[in-house]
């Protein structure tokens, strides 16, 4: 865990209210993985007062320009929603960001195999990118299967980049059916369950709206299928110590209920221990 | 040479290194920000809230942003005291840096057991009876609402600890003069003020409040002018020591609490947006003295009983 200032080298909109932010950050980048966040404080005013969470969307590599040195840059992708958000959007690069992290827990692959599903709704495709550059390198997994959900075609985020990836099969759904299948990304899950053997090794990895993630949480619970989920809430300190951003689970294990921090035991969490409000 | 300006003060007999601590519930039981400062630099630490059980606390949403500030109600969450003697204070024990513990109760005899059994406790250096907590429905302030029910809690605490006994006080009263001397009758040894503002904030879409509780308690630098009166008031009537907090982001706003009449301060809100906030107090506190060429941090106090 780091904090301190960070310079912004692109800031720049990939779709409409739509931002990617690179951020020379190796201090964070170094420990970083997939599913964590950074706790971004937009400036130095007090209005807005708290910090944002951004969930870390890639790590890529810079090239120095002495020797051949390489540094990791943290990206992070965020639409613009508010104040907080407002002012970010208006940051130039070359500005300074002051940045708290890598925090939370991130997806922790573990000993993943087989099948992977991806399924990430709107803004949700900010961490499942990460976690899809990770399960690259992970060799027993076969085949990686992406669904993305948007409203309309304009806001279909990273296609392209989850294809690079070598994604076994990337699709869309969107409300409107300006792209893909006219619908909602559960839809496609369904069908692509139909279509899978489940009793052979599957896991499915979800980020997005509350109504995706409930919906995918039912579906993988109801067949049986691991499931990890990153989830969003608004956050106090983003360490663990205000217990302002708890989500309701009740325990794998022992079935008892608590309450746990989104940003220090989360943000990733099992699909089957969320109790949905 | 210069000579460095003293910034050590004695708060009820708690020593410490410089006037600056973290506020109950803002900073956990420090293991959460133990990577992002040095815990022996504090000045305290005072620890999240514990009641004699364990609680889970409100249901979310528990905290809102409103302009310059924060609604939280978070409803007490924490591991309840025997997981904080077995858990918590080991870790805490090990930094040189005098711990305060808030206790909160439902009842007066939930206060007096957690008092009594940390009275001896090595690596507790002092308590703070919360009796201002807005976001329980029993409990907290309805024991600091009023004179004669803060008195009867004070005593009966007094009556079983040696342990120096702050008192957190409510700015939602109609006198807070006269529950800072009921505490002070009863045997207290300090104050703190202020705890949060009883406050909503409505969601227009929904039309419903943003947080579950209904209310939250306001803090963050727009309740600062309300936690100075109420310091500046208390210091001029009540003879105790008082521990000002409310909104501090900056060592000048601390420097604004401790010329009101504060022996030191609490950082609250701001360690959720600085985490290094506590350390930058001090060291603005520090820089204010010497570039005012004043001795003693503890010479503050006396300007505020001129205004």
């Amino acid at each position: 865990m780091w904090q301190g200032r960070v310079k912004i080298s692109v800031n720049e909109e990939v779709a409409p209210g739509y931002f990617r932010m690179v951020l020379n950050a190796p201090q964070v980048a170094e420990d970083a993985e997939a599913g964590q966040f950074i706790h971004i404080r937009v400036n130095d005013e007090y209005d807005p007062l708290l910090r944002r969470p951004l969930s870390i969307h890639r790590i890529i590599s810079r090239r120095l320009k002495v020797k051949s040195l390489k540094l990791p840059d943290i990206e992070v992708l965020y639409e613009v929603v508010g104040k907080g958000t407002k002012i970010l959007a208006g940051k130039r690069p070359g500005e300074d960001l002051d940045i708290l992290g890598p925090l939370g827990n991130g997806f922790k692959l573990g000993c993943v195999s087989g099948t992977v599903i991806l399924i990430a709704g709107g803004m949700g495709v900010a961490p499942l990118l990460a976690l899809a550059e990770e399960i690259r390198r992970e060799e027993k997994v076969k085949d990686t299967y992406v669904i993305i959900g948007a409203r309309t075609k304009a806001l279909v985020l990273c296609e392209d980049a989850f294809r690079d990836l070598a994604a076994k099969e990337v699709q869309v759904a969107t409300d409107d059916g300006s792209r893909g299948y006219k619908g909602l990304a559960t839809d496609l899950l369904q069908e692509l369950f139909s279509t899978l053997n489940l009793k052979l090794s599957t896991t499915v990895y979800a980020c997005g709206p509350e109504g995706m993630l409930r919906e995918v949480a039912a579906l993988t619970v109801a067949k049986g299928v691991p499931c990890r989920m990153s989830l969003e809430n608004r956050m106090g300190c983003g360490v663990g110590a205000c217990l302002g951003c708890v989500v309701r689970v009740k325990s794998l294990q022992s079935g008892v209920e608590s309450y746990k921090r989104v940003c220090k035991d989360g943000p990733v969490f099992e699909a089957g221990e969320i109790i949905w409000e | 040479m210069k000579s460095e300006p003293n910034i050590s003060v004695d708060i009820a007999g708690i020593k410490m290194r410089c006037p600056v601590m973290v506020a109950s519930g803002t900073f956990g039981y420090g293991e959460e920000y133990a990577d992002l400062l040095d815990l022996s630099r504090l000045g305290a630490l005072v620890a999240k809230g514990i009641t004699l059980n364990p609680r889970q606390g409100n249901p979310p949403p528990r905290i809102v942003e409103t302009p310059a500030g924060m609604l939280n109600a978070i409803g007490w969450e924490n591991v309840g005291l025997q997981v904080f003697l077995e858990e918590k204070l080991p870790f805490l024990k090990r930094f040189n840096t005098p711990l305060i513990v808030n206790v909160c109760g439902k009842k007066e005899e939930e206060y007096v057991q957690i008092a009594e059994r940390l009275d001896d406790r090595e690596g507790v250096a002092g308590l703070e009876l919360n009796i201002s907590c807005p976001n329980v429905r029993s409990g907290g302030l309805s024991f600091g609402r009023e004179a004669g029910a803060t008195q009867k809690l004070v005593a009966g605490v007094r009556r079983v600890t040696k342990l120096p006994l702050i008192v957190k006080l409510s700015p939602n009263v109609t006198d807070i003069v006269s529950i800072g001397r009921a505490a002070q009758d009863a045997g207290a040894d300090g104050l703190s003020l202020i705890n949060t503002l009883v406050g909503i904030a409505v969601d227009i879409k929904t039309k419903r409040p943003k947080l579950t509780n209904i209310t939250g308690g306001l803090s963050g630098p727009a309740i600062k002018p309300v936690a100075l009166r109420s310091v500046w008031e208390v210091a001029g009537k009540v003879d105790l020591p008082i521990i000002g907090m409310g909104g501090i982001m900056t060592g000048e706003d601390a420097v604004e609490f401790l010329l009101a009449g504060a022996t030191a301060v609490a950082v609250g809100t701001a360690n959720f947006v600085n985490p290094h906030a506590a350390l930058d107090v001090a060291e603005g506190i520090r820089e204010y003295l010497e570039e005012n060429k004043i001795q003693d941090v503890n010479s503050l106090r006396e300007y505020g009983k001129k205004w």
